[in-house]
């Protein structure tokens, strides 16, 4: 499959403007994503042996995006290639056609350089290196493939007109003004186009990491890596801390002030371009993009390389069977609970044993805080019912109306698994599908957590009748949805040594779980909490024969292995009902 | 030169819609009431459904259910076409 991206719509960069207010210079940037800007689109994909474009596929990034003119649709048309496609990791620059310009690129007021795409003389000299950014651009004498090029040519310098580079994702094409068609994302391109060259040919350049934006300057397509959020100056870069309290971003803890070059290292680690969007949160008409979840994981105190965990957690979110809206808005006060798989927790040097769920690991907690931070900013779910008047911000609505909130809504239920351990217990995602090299994020919402104590239970039996007389006294019996028991190594020693799976003690905890609605309100219970239906209701004739249990099927008891190596506390993660997803984290 | 932060807040972008016409009498009206399932929710609208019976003459409600955690699918308001206006209900 390939896909297709075309630049759409106009803008002309307005000049910035600065308010003064006591300490503060704001800036105002025309720079905010509802604003027409020149954005990249998806408008489809093709199919194999397909030559014409789908544009009913379209994917809108953002919002102000303009319709794609019917002279650009014809253009796009006209230069659809069908030559055949390049197979592997390289470049190719197309015939662009009579009527295309030569695009260029301004880097913040420097010499404009070509960027990817441009129209190239065989004897083009111009292709190098700009004194300023010095970046380099890949291309080739129309027509021809670059293979032939770089051949001919040797990396490295800045003089040289050709480089290599090698880029890891699928086919793209861009249509429009530049149509370029290579082995790769174009927006994962430009950054590893800088990345692969270091890698490939020596550090050819040496300015930092960036992430390219589209934008079109004075009435050509440019790149461009400024960020769009609004910027605040801070005369004394003291006040910092206190300003970022000030304005209500916080979740009552200090946060680190997100500046440009740190929010930069982290859009070049998580390799998409900041406009890119993450979750659309429809119930709040909120666009959430990379750029604003890497400011809030600046915010939280990541490091770049936790990055694109934070990604995959907040974009699972808007995963289906997920409910963002509830775990930001309800008074029941979820928080979100994470487990991560895969050998990124080794790298990222994550904590699977003593305190997995804190306090202690940078990586644990700042990822966690992280995603609360994104919740609290960029989907607006603000803290604070009944303390409008109070607070040390400004009045920003009030969305998260937990009655009391609780602890786990700082950092998470955070999770890696001890997978080294009991090679025997399968980590979780390789229980749902996943290969044990893959790395996997499984995301839920959590009412709170019940230490259940196995320090007398000897035998595997034992264990899964002691997890199921805590949790059908839980209060939490109903019909489907999740849970997740953290099972520490004193006990899962018994699971192995017995020879059980996680399958079977899913299967186990379920069935002993399991009970009649009838049992339940005759026992003075409730199936809904105690929140759709008081305690001990009428027992009505299909209460009978309807069936409650601590999660839907013994596949829904989600076993996970964690702790520290002295301690039979088993954790059972009692589920809201909030939904459950599951997806894998990608690098560039 | 001072010091640069970022805004990490993204403002709500919301298409501009208008208001349903108002009724200019309950008088024989159909009222839906809609409850987010919480218990408490149920008793409001017994008590509203009470007054409007009492003091509005309204012809009759419709009940229904619908969930706060999500955008609801179209098919999923059932019935709620049927009615001349809607009282939606939060029970917590």
């Amino acid at each position: 499959m390939q896909l297709f991206v075309e630049c759409i719509g106009v803008d002309v960069q307005k000049p910035l403007r600065s308010v003064r207010r006591d300490s503060v210079v704001r800036k105002e940037r025309p720079h905010d994503l509802h604003e027409p800007w020149v954005t990249e689109r998806i408008v489809g994909k093709r199919a194999e042996g397909d030559p014409s474009p789908r544009l009913e596929d379209a994917r809108e990034l953002g919002q102000g995006a303009h319709a794609i003119r019917e002279e650009e649709q014809r253009e796009a048309t006209r230069d659809d290639v069908e030559r055949p496609i390049v197979e592997g990791k390289r470049f190719r620059v197309h015939d662009l056609g009579p009527n295309v310009t030569k695009p260029r690129c301004v880097d913040r007021g420097r010499e404009p350089i070509h960027h990817l795409g441009a129209e190239i003389d065989a004897d083009d000299t111009s292709l190098r290196a700009d004194r300023g950014c010095r970046r380099y651009r890949a291309g080739a004498p129309a027509g021809r493939h670059i293979e032939e090029t770089i051949a001919r040519t040797d990396t490295g310098g800045r003089d040289e007109t050709f480089a290599e580079v090698r880029v890891e994702r699928h086919d793209l094409v861009v249509r429009g003004r530049r149509l370029i068609e290579h082995s790769g994302d174009a927006r994962l391109d430009i950054v590893g186009h800088q990345r692969s060259l270091a890698q490939d040919v020596g550090p050819l350049s040496h300015s930092p990491a960036s992430v390219w934006y589209t934008r079109e300057i004075d009435g050509a397509p440019a790149l461009t890596d400024e960020l769009v959020a609004r910027v605040f100056e801070i005369s004394d870069p003291e006040d910092a801390i206190e300003f970022c309290y000030a304005q209500g971003w916080t979740d009552g803890l200090p946060v680190v002030p997100p500046t440009a070059a740190r929010v930069r290292e982290f859009l070049a680690v998580g390799g998409r371009p900041g406009d890119d969007v993450v979750l659309e949160y429809v119930e709040r008409s909120r666009t959430v993009t990379v750029e604003k979840v890497a400011i809030n994981a600046v915010m939280a105190g990541c490091r770049p390389e936790y990055f694109p965990v934070v990604l995959a957690l907040v974009g699972a979110m808007g995963d289906p069977g997920f409910m963002p809206h509830a775990a930001n808005a309800s008074t029941g006060g979820m928080a979100l609970g994470f487990v991560v798989n895969g050998p990124i927790r080794v790298e990222l040097g994550m904590n699977c044993q003593g305190n997995v769920l804190g306090p202690g690991n940078r990586a644990n907690s700042t990822i966690g805080r992280a995603v609360r931070l994104t919740q609290i900013n960029a989907m607006g779910s603000v803290p604070g019912a009944g303390n409008e008047l109070t607070g040390d911000g400004p009045r920003r609505p009030i969305l998260d109306r937990s009655t009391v909130g609780q602890p786990g809504k700082y950092a998470g239920y955070h999770v890696p698994e001890f997978e080294e351990g009991f090679p025997s217990l399968a980590p979780l995602h390789v229980m749902h599908g996943f290969a044990p090299e893959q790395n996997v994020i499984t995301l839920f919402s959590v009412v709170g957590h019940l230490q259940i104590s196995a320090h007398a239970e000897r035998t595997a039996e034992a264990i899964v009748d002691t997890i199921a007389y805590y949790l059908v006294g839980s209060g939490r019996l109903r019909k489907g949805g999740e849970c997740v028991l953290v099972i520490p190594p004193e006990n899962a020693e018994i699971f192995v040594r017995d020879g059980w799976s996680k399958a079977a003690i899913g299967d186990a905890v379920y069935e002993r779980t399991k009970r009649t609605a009838a049992w339940v309100k005759r026992s003075g219970g409730s199936t809904t909490g105690g929140v759709m239906s008081a305690r001990g209701g009428e027992v009505r004739p299909e209460d009978e024969t309807t069936e409650v249990a601590i999660a839907g099927s013994g596949r829904d008891v989600n076993v996970v292995v964690a702790g520290g190596p002295a301690g039979a506390f088993i954790y059972a993660l009692l589920p809201y009902g909030g939904g459950f997803a599951i997806r894998e984290i990608t690098r560039p | 030169m001072g010091y640069e932060i970022l805004d990490p807040t993204v403002d709500p972008v919301v298409a501009p819609g208008s208001l349903a016409p108002r009724l200019t009498t309950l008088e024989g009206a159909r009222i839906g009431l809609w409850s987010n399932m919480k218990i408490n929710a149920d008793a409001l609208l017994d008590e509203v459904e009470k007054i409007l019976r009492e003091e509005h003459g309204i012809a009759s409600t419709q009940r229904g259910f619908y969930n706060a955690g999500r955008v609801m699918r179209f098919e999923e308001w059932g019935d709620i076409d049927g009615c001349d206006a809607v009282i939606l209900t939060h029970g917590d």
